[in-house]
């Protein structure tokens, strides 16, 4: 069989990185190959209009955005922290949905791993679960690793 | 952490199939069992449109499918695995199971868009991938890869 290879979304959170060690966990002994992405959200201009407020906010541009090599070595580290053996490292900007899905159909990967939190209904309208649009958007399997899982469910063998 | 039992979810939908071929791969590389469970509440009468026969009649022609056909990449890659017919909405039977059975792993198929109902009332993917408190792996409905 051939071994997957599987991209893992990994941010700052402990959701992250819990994720990216189930994912190690349960794939290096099959011989997976990583490759981890960072996608930072970028911040949207806007135009103040003296006094009368907010008039204008403009939609960001990724060219604004400069890859940093901290940013590099910071996912790297928490790859390492999580387990991940010697991983492909991509650090983008943009909606972090989008970016993955294209990550993973540039890549050819066979699985995209990603944490999860439950949020309230309400909540949800104005901040959409990041794990949900890529589990809608995505060609290929997702591994959700929702935030309960966190506080026990792991077998240590 | 390893693999040792794997819920799968079928319903005869093709998200469903190839959730549970993937499983199947999943379990040959872990020597791991799967369960694979059903569940019936109305919603699976009205999606799988059953005839009008009572519950009794639902529950034996889903048992027949999940036995002959549901069952078959399971069969064809010679892991060990057991059926379920849980009377309980599909996320619920799934979440319910995978917490009795300790299981390590829970494997599902998408479905189409929900759209902003999908998006408030949760569809089934997305109330166990938020929910559970196992890992879940959402297969696409035309997935298609080395392991099939």
């Amino acid at each position: 069989m051939i071994p997957m290879k599987i991209l893992i979304a990994l941010d700052e959170s402990e959701t992250s990185v819990h994720a990216a060690r189930v994912a190690a966990a349960l794939f290096t002994p099959w011989g997976a190959e990583f490759v981890v992405i960072n996608v930072t959200r970028l911040p949207k201009p806007w135009v103040d209009g003296a006094g009368y407020g907010v008039v204008a906010v403009l939609p960001p541009d990724p060219a604004w955005f400069q890859p940093d090599h901290d940013d590099e070595v910071n996912l790297m580290e928490r790859a390492e922290e999580a387990g991940v053996a010697d991983p492909d490292a991509m650090v983008e900007a943009g909606d972090p949905v989008e970016a993955i899905c294209s990550a993973a159909n540039r890549h050819g990967v066979d699985l995209i791993v990603v944490g999860s939190h439950e949020k309230s209904a309400l909540r949800r309208l104005f901040d959409p679960s990041v794990a949900a649009g890529i589990v809608r958007g995505s060609s290929v399997p997702v591994l959700v690793v929702p935030e309960r899982h966190q506080n026990g469910g792991i077998n240590e063998t | 952490m390893t693999i040792r039992k794997i819920v799968v979810g079928a319903d005869g939908s093709p998200g469903s199939i190839r959730a549970v071929r993937w499983a199947a791969a999943r379990a040959v590389e872990a020597d791991a069992e799967v369960i694979i469970i059903t569940g019936l509440d109305i919603n699976t009468q009205l999606a799988r449109d059953l005839p009008p026969t009572g519950l009794g009649n639902w529950r034996a022609e889903l048992q027949r499918q999940l036995h002959n056909d549901w069952v078959q990449p399971l069969i064809d890659a010679g892991v060990t695995y057991r059926t379920a017919i849980v009377e309980a909405a599909p996320a619920v039977a799934l979440m319910q199971i995978a917490d009795n059975e300790d299981a390590d792993l829970i494997v599902i198929g998408a479905q189409g868009h929900g759209g902003l109902a999908g998006r408030l009332l949760g569809s089934v993917p997305y109330r166990v991938t938020h929910l559970a408190k196992q890992p879940v792996t959402v297969v696409p409905a035309d997935w298609q890869r080395y392991d099939e």
